[in-house]
């Protein structure tokens, strides 16, 4: 029951750089989204039940701190959980870039699925495009470079925490 | 074969049902929920800007005693000035309210200005707002509109224990009443194109025929006061280009917003001293 909790203030961590970096980008008007980190980790490491845990937990974090419809993050998190863990079998799950390819292409979907959610709020969507592109070549980066530090943080975490991630992971619903 | 493909399809019916189970909870629990992550994040945002304080002053600390009296003889004529203009300021508030008195005018809304910190900017392509260091706790209210050296910051969107969020006139969405500087002619002002590597940009509609403004000639944009919640005359921005809108009645063109927006550390929140 504590893993979800524990991910979470992983994912808090995480969240609370990614703030700190995205307050320096502002002078260029440029930001950052790791939400595809959160999402690959808790679907390709942790047991379904618990991912999907730790996911509404940090989904509704992301929700907290952005002014959208609380729940929309975590309902495109627990998506995303579904959608990977249909074919977390057929992957090397423990490989760390294979990980990191799961986490770049979900977090590329989560942008596209966000700005989808959020599009009728933008008066010129034709001045949208250049700008989300930046940002999803940014975030593309920043996922590569903080992902095997986010996952080795996490692993550890759960290991100093008391938490197996092999046992956790077979443990099926 | 059923089996398999009803375990692949479980977890999308778990995702089905608890989103239909989310939606049926109440409004009271969601605004509980949000609000008790929202004050958990509060003390990461408020110790983000406490240490790039203390970097600053360390920074500052570097610097030679030579240049701090020069900096301070600065801040002293500074400060002189400012004193001359408070004067003048203080005799002209006697002047309007006495011509109020006299042709009984409504007076006009007061405001208490508190200044804040800006602890964290979050300028993302589908919004952009401020957290700034104070809150409930200053009596700071939900909709106060705020500004900086430039004009207009935004308005006050959510307001925490000791921190609030203020959703920046850039932020898609946003709509003010505004005005040409010198003219009286209302216009709308909508903010939300955010290029990256620029400042941020806003669309101006509603604009008469006759008025001309380009990239060589701008024409200023400023709050009209219409609509109780910014004061009159705040300056948003500069019109740089005009088309002629669809209908053919009026203009409608782009602004440019004051490229110090995007590294704003100190804003100024208008706090209404009797609110409606």
């Amino acid at each position: 029951m504590k893993t979800p909790f524990l991910v979470l203030l992983g994912n808090a961590i995480l969240w609370a750089i990614v703030a700190q970096l995205d307050h320096y980008l502002a002078t260029w008007d440029v930001s950052i989204f790791v939400g595809g980190l959160c999402v690959a980790f808790a679907a390709l490491r942790l047991s379904p039940r618990d991912g999907y845990r730790a996911l509404l937990l940090t989904g509704l974090w992301f929700d907290a701190a952005a002014p959208v419809p609380f729940g929309l993050h975590a309902l495109l998190f627990l998506f995303a959980h579904a959608v990977i863990n249909c074919f977390r079998s057929r992957i090397a799950r423990d490989d760390t870039l294979i990980s990191l390819l799961v986490a770049a292409i979900a977090n590329l979907g989560l942008i596209v699925a966000l700005t989808g959610g959020l599009l009728h709020r933008n008066p010129a969507l034709w001045e949208l495009w250049p700008r989300l592109s930046v940002d999803s070549l940014i975030s593309f980066c920043a996922v590569i470079l903080i992902g095997p530090w986010y996952f080795a943080m996490q692993e550890h975490l759960l290991a100093f925490c008391g938490v197996a991630l092999r046992r956790e992971a077979r443990n099926f619903h | 074969m059923l089996s398999k493909r009803f375990d692949q399809a479980r977890p999308f019916l778990t995702l089905g049902i608890a989103f239909l189970a989310w939606l049926f909870v109440p409004t009271v629990i969601k605004h509980f929920l949000r609000a008790s992550f929202f004050e958990f994040q509060a003390p990461i945002d408020v110790t983000g800007g406490t240490v790039r304080d203390v970097q600053d002053y360390w920074a500052l600390r570097t610097h030679s005693t030579n240049e701090l009296i020069e900096a301070g003889k600065n801040l002293s004529n500074l400060n002189s000035q400012y004193e001359t203009q408070l004067r003048e300021y203080a005799s002209m508030q006697n002047r309007v309210n006495r011509l109020e008195d006299l042709l009984r005018l409504p007076s006009y809304p007061e405001f208490r200005t508190e200044a804040a910190r800006v602890v964290r900017r979050d300028f993302t392509a589908w919004w952009q707002r401020l957290v700034i260091r104070k809150g409930a706790n200053y009596h700071i209210p939900v909709g106060a509109p705020v500004i900086f050296v430039g004009g207009v910051v935004g308005r006050v969107a959510e307001v925490g224990a000791y921190t609030s969020v203020v959703e920046l006139v850039s932020s898609p969405g946003v709509r003010i009443a505004a005005t040409l500087e010198g003219d009286s002619r209302p216009m709308s002002f909508q903010g939300g194109i955010n290029p990256a590597f620029g400042p941020a940009k806003g669309i101006v509609e509603f604009v008469p025929l006759e008025v001309v403004a380009n990239r060589t000639l701008p024409k200023r944009l400023v709050t009209s006061g219409l609509g109780g919640i910014f004061p009159a005359g705040l300056n948003l921005g500069q019109i740089v280009k005009l088309d002629r809108s669809g209908d053919g009645l009026f203009q409608s063109g782009e602004v440019e917003l004051d490229p110090r927006l995007l590294s704003i550390t100190e804003v100024a929140v208008l706090v209404p001293v009797s609110p409606q």
